[in-house]
C-alpha cells in the first residue's frame, strides 16, 4: 500500500464520492416529486382522488389507522405470516434441493413433475388450501409456502448442477464422500444462487401471502385491501398497498445484508 | 518395492455408439523417489491412465498397486495435481491448502505445523489471509501445490498442471516445484503435452502413442549435471539429443 | 308462376334481412351481476322470455362476483348496468365521487340466504345458536350486516352470545363448512339446496323471512350514463317490469323452466324447489320501484353494523322516475 496518496488519487475519491450524493440526492427528489404531482392531480381533479387517493388521504387514512390502534395488529398480522411462509419456502426448498442433488435417481423421477409444478399458477390452488385446511393463518401460510417453494427448489438445484466439476474432481481426488462434495463445494459455490433464490422468494412470499388474506382473512393489509375494496374506501386500499411495499422492500435489503454480512464471515 | 505398479492397464468407454477404446495394455512400474514423464499426442488417454493410478476411474482391465497394495479407489498416499488450481475463491489461502487436510480428518496439531513450515519455504506466509483472487498464476499454482502435500502423499501425479500458466511463470514453476518435490523425496508421475518441461524434469520418459495409448518408447534421462534442475536441463548439450528423439517418436498429425 | 312467387319472397327475405333495413335496431348494453344465482329469477327470465329483446336491448351478462367488482366495472364504463346490493353505491356516493351511481330498479326486496346447518333442526328458533359458531361473511357486506341485524333482533350480540366468523370470501364459505369449520354457515341458493341434496347442510332458517324487507339487489348506472342514455335505461327497466309481471302469475314448474337455461347444470326439480321457497317468502319485488322507507332501512342496517356513519339522501341516490313509468307504460 502506498503511504502517501497523490493528488491524482485524492480527487478521484472525492469524485466518487460526490457522484454517490448526486444519485441519492437525485433518487430523493425522484420520490418528492412522485408525491407531490400525485396530490397536485387529485387536488386538481386531473385524476380521480377516488379511484387514486392521493398522498394527503392516504396520511389521514395512516393516521386514523394508528389512532385507533389497529394499524400496529395488520402490519404484524400479515407481516409474521410473511416471514414465516418465507422461512418455511427457502428453507425446505433449499433442503428439497439437496436431496435432489444427493439422489440422481430421486432427482430424475422427479424431474418432469416439478417442471409441471411449476408451471402451474399455485394461486389457483388457494380455495383447494382453505377447504383442506381450513380459513385461517395456516392456510394462507401454505399458499405463500407453495408459491415460493417449487421455484426456489428448481433454481438452487440448477445452480447446484452449476457447480464446478473441477472442484469436484478436486475434492474427490482427496477422498470426498457425497456429503462432503456437497458441503466443501457444492453448497459455498452455490451461495450466490441461494442469495438470490432468497430474494426473489421474498416477492412471492408477499404476492403469496396477500393472495391469501384476500380468500381468507380479518385482519392484515390484504384484509384491508379486500374490504377498503368492499366499501369502496380506496384511500385504504391504496395506504395498505404504499405500507405493503416499504416492508417489502425492508425486506429485500434486509436479506441482501444478510447476504452480505454471511459472506463476510465466512 | 516399487511406489508404482501399473500392471496391463486397458480402459474403454461404453457409450450407446459403441465402445471407444482409450488405453490398451499398458504396463510400467515407478520406483520411489523417481519423477517419471509421459508424453503422448492429444487424446491418447494420458489423463486417462493418470486418473486410473488416482483411483478416480476404474480401469475395463488390469491392475494398479500402490507400495505393493492392490488400488481399489482414492488412496491417500496419492497427491494429484490438477491442471488447474481450482483454489476456491471464498477460502483464504490459509484454508485452502487445509482443505486436503479437513476431507481426510486430518486436522491435527502437527500436520498444521507441517503446513505453516511449507507456507514459509515457499513464500506464501503472508498471503495465508488473502484470497485467490489477490495471487497471481504462479503463487497459486504453489499453493495448490502445497494444499497436495498438506496431506503428506508419497507420490505425486501431475496432470498437465502447468499448462495453465503462461510461459514466463511455467518456466520459473517448472523450476520450483521441481525442486520442492525432490527435496521432500517425494515420487512423482507427470503428464504433460510440453515434451521440454517432460525432458527438463523427468528421469524417466514414456511415450504413448496415439489412441488407443500404449506405451510407444522409453526413455532414460540422464544430464552429465549436478544438482540438475530444469532451467539447467535445458541448456544441457544432450536436451536436444532427447528432444528429438522423443520427438520422432509421437505421432502428431500434421 | 310459382318460381316469381318464390323469387319475390327470396328477395324480401333478403331484403329484410339487410343490415339497417331490419325492423328493430338492437342497443347493447353489459349488465355485471353480483353473482349467479336463482335469488335474481325475474333477471334470467327478462333475458331468457326475449322481454329485453322486445324493447330492443341486446344484454351481455357478466358475473362480477361481488358487490364492490360489480361497482368498479359499472365507475370505470366496463359494465353500463351494474346488478347487486345498493350499498355499493352509498358507499361511492358517500366516499365523495362526483359521478356516482343511481339505483333505477329494484329487483329483490329481502335477504336471499339462509342459515345451513349440520343436522336437520325441523323446530329451529334463533336462539338455538346461541354458543354457537356461524360462518357469517365479510365485513362491509350485506349478507353480514343483515345476519348480525337479525341476531341483535333476537338478543343475541354477535362476538358475545355467538360467534361470527368475517374472514372468509364470499365463494369459499361452503367450502370452509364442508372442511368442517363452524356449526352454521350463511349461503345463497342454489348452493344452499345442492348442500341439502348431498347431505352435507340443512336449510334451517331464512335469513330473509327473519329480518323483513330490505332492498336487496338493483340495477344502478352512472348518473351520467342515465342522463345520456334515459331510453335505455326506460327499456331495459320496463323489461324487468314485464319480467317481474309474469313470474308474479306464473306456476313455479313454468318459472323453472324459463330461467333452466341460465342454469344448464342444476336439474329443474331443484330448481323448481327453490323457486317455490323463494316466492313464499315474498323476495321479488312487483314493481321496479325501490321505496324511501326501503332504502332508509338498509342504512339504519348498515348503520347498526358500524359501516355507515352519516345517511345518504335517497333523493339523490334513487332515481324511481323509470319505474314508474314502467308501470304506466306497461298495462
Amino acid at each position: 500500500m502506498y503511504k502517501q496518496e497523490s493528488e491524482e488519487q485524492k480527487k478521484y475519491l472525492q469524485k466518487l464520492k460526490a457522484r454517490k450524493r448526486l444519485i441519492t440526492a437525485l433518487r430523493i427528489l425522484l420520490l418528492i416529486f412522485i408525491f407531490v404531482f400525485w396530490e397536485a392531480v387529485t387536488r386538481f381533479n386531473w385524476l380521480d382522488p377516488f379511484i387514486f387517493s392521493s398522498p394527503g388521504r392516504m396520511l389521514n387514512t395512516f393516521i386514523r389507522l394508528y389512532n385507533e390502534g389497529s394499524l400496529m395488529t395488520h402490519i404484524f398480522t400479515t407481516l409474521w405470516e410473511t416471514v414465516v411462509g418465507f422461512l418455511l419456502g427457502t428453507i425446505f426448498g433449499i433442503l428439497i434441493a439437496i436431496i435432489l442433488w444427493l439422489s440422481e435417481t430421486c432427482s430424475r423421477v422427479l424431474e418432469p413433475y416439478l417442471v409441471v409444478a411449476n408451471a402451474l399458477p399455485k394461486i389457483a390452488l388457494g380455495p383447494v388450501f382453505i377447504v383442506w385446511m381450513g380459513a385461517g393463518p395456516v392456510a394462507i401460510i401454505t399458499v405463500a409456502v407453495t408459491v415460493s417453494l417449487i421455484v426456489t427448489v428448481l433454481e438452487v438445484y440448477t445452480g447446484f448442477l452449476e457447480t464446478d466439476s473441477e472442484k469436484i474432481r478436486l475434492v474427490q481426488s482427496f477422498g470426498a464422500n457425497r456429503k462432503q462434495v456437497l458441503t466443501k463445494v457444492v453448497l459455498p459455490s452455490s451461495f450466490p444462487v441461494m442469495m438470490n433464490a432468497l430474494k426473489v422468494n421474498v416477492g412471492m412470499s408477499w404476492v403469496g401471502v396477500i393472495v391469501g388474506e384476500f380468500l381468507v382473512s380479518k385482519a392484515g393489509l390484504g384484509y384491508l385491501i379486500v374490504y377498503g375494496g368492499q366499501v369502496f374506501q380506496l384511500d385504504l386500499v391504496m395506504t395498505s398497498v404504499l405500507i405493503l411495499s416499504v416492508l417489502a422492500a425492508l425486506m429485500y435489503f434486509g436479506v441482501q445484508l444478510l447476504g452480505k454480512w454471511i459472506s463476510e464471515k465466512y | 518395492m516399487p511406489a508404482v505398479t501399473v500392471e496391463n492397464i486397458s480402459k474403454r468407454y461404453h457409450t450407446i455408439d459403441g465402445e471407444i477404446p482409450a488405453l490398451d495394455n499398458i504396463s510400467f512400474e515407478v520406483s520411489e523417489g523417481e519423477f517419471i514423464g509421459i508424453v503422448g499426442p492429444s487424446g491418447c488417454g494420458k489423463s486417462t491412465l493418470l486418473s486410473i493410478i488416482a483411483g478416480l476411474l476404474k480401469p475395463s482391465s488390469g491392475q494398479v498397486s500402490i507400495f505393493g497394495e492392490k488400488l481399489t479407489g482414492v488412496n491417500p498416499r496419492i497427491g494429484y495435481m490438477l491442471q488447474r488450481d481450482s483454489l476456491f475463491e471464498w477460502r483464504t489461502i490459509y484454508k485452502n491448502v487445509i482443505l486436503g487436510l479437513e476431507i481426510q480428518n486430518q486436522v491435527t496439531p502437527d500436520r498444521l505445523e507441517h503446513v505453516e513450515h511449507l507456507l514459509e519455504k515457499y513464500g506464501l506466509i503472508n498471503f495465508r489471509n488473502h484470497h485467490p483472487s489477490q495471487l497471481s498464476g504462479g503463487m497459486r499454482q504453489r499453493a495448490a501445490l502445497i494444499r497436495t502435500l498438506a496431506v503428506n502423499p508419497d507420490i505425486l501425479l501431475l496432470d498437465e498442471a502447468f499448462s495453465a500458466l503462461d510461459y514466463q511463470t511455467r518456466l520459473a514453476v517448472n523450476d520450483d516445484i521441481y525442486k520442492i518435490i525432490k527435496k521432500e523425496g517425494k515420487t512423482a508421475i507427470m503428464v504433460t503435452h510440453d515434451i521440454s518441461e517432460a525432458i527438463c524434469m523427468s528421469e524417466r520418459l514414456y511415450v504413448m502413442s496415439k489412441r488407443p495409448g500404449t506405451i510407444k518408447m522409453s526413455v532414460e534421462i540422464k544430464f552429465n549435471q549436478e544438482n540438475r534442475t530444469p532451467l539447467s536441463s535445458r541448456e544441457a548439450p544432450e536436451f536436444r539429443q532427447y528432444f528429438n528423439k522423443v520427438w520422432k517418436e509421437l505421432d502428431v498429425h500434421v | 308462376m310459382r318460381l316469381i312467387r318464390y323469387l319475390l319472397l327470396l328477395s324480401l327475405a333478403i331484403l329484410l334481412n339487410l343490415p339497417g333495413c331490419g325492423t328493430k335496431e338492437f342497443k347493447e348494453i353489459t349488465l355485471n351481476e353480483v353473482t349467479h344465482s336463482i335469488f335474481y329469477s325475474p333477471q334470467y327470465v327478462a333475458i331468457n322470455k326475449g322481454f329485453f329483446e322486445e324493447e330492443g336491448l341486446k344484454v351481455t351478462l357478466v358475473n362480477g362476483a361481488g358487490a364492490d367488482k360489480v361497482m368498479t366495472a359499472v365507475l370505470s364504463g366496463q359494465a353500463d348496468i351494474g346488478f347487486s346490493g345498493p350499498e355499493a353505491c352509498i358507499y361511492v356516493y358517500n366516499e365523495g365521487k362526483e359521478d356516482y351511481a343511481v339505483v333505477f330498479a329494484q329487483l329483490t326486496k329481502r335477504d336471499g340466504s339462509f342459515l345451513v346447518a349440520r343436522e336437520p333442526m325441523p323446530d329451529f328458533k334463533w336462539e338455538d345458536v346461541r354458543g354457537k359458531f356461524i360462518i357469517g361473511g365479510r365485513k362491509g357486506g350485506v349478507p353480514l350486516m343483515t345476519l348480525e341485524y337479525v341476531l341483535k333482533q333476537n338478543n343475541l350480540i354477535p362476538g358475545v352470545d355467538v360467534e361470527v366468523d368475517t374472514s372468509i370470501q364470499f365463494a369459499l364459505m361452503g367450502g370452509a363448512f364442508l372442511s368442517g369449520m363452524g356449526d352454521f354457515v350463511t349461503l345463497f341458493e342454489p348452493v344452499a339446496s345442492s348442500f341439502e341434496k348431498e347431505g352435507t347442510g340443512y336449510i334451517v332458517a331464512s335469513i330473509g323471512e327473519s329480518s323483513g324487507e330490505i332492498p336487496y339487489t338493483a340495477y344502478y348506472a352512472k348518473k351520467s350514463y342515465i342522463e345520456k342514455n334515459p331510453d335505455i335505461i326506460q327499456s331495459f327497466t320496463n323489461a324487468i317490469y314485464k319480467a317481474q309481471q309474469w313470474i308474479e302469475k306464473s306456476p313455479d314448474r313454468e318459472v323453472a323452466k324459463a330461467i333452466a337455461p341460465s342454469f344448464p347444470d342444476t336439474d329443474l326439480d331443484l330448481l323448481e324447489t327453490v323457486v317455490k321457497r323463494y316466492k313464499s317468502q315474498d323476495t321479488w319485488n312487483k314493481t321496479p320501484v325501490m321505496k324511501e322507507e326501503a332504502f332508509n332501512r338498509l342504512q339504519e342496517v348498515m348503520k347498526e353494523a358500524g359501516e355507515l356513519m352519516e345517511l345518504a339522501p335517497y333523493d339523490k341516490l334513487v332515481d324511481k322516475s323509470f319505474a314508474e313509468k314502467a308501470i304506466d307504460n306497461i298495462k
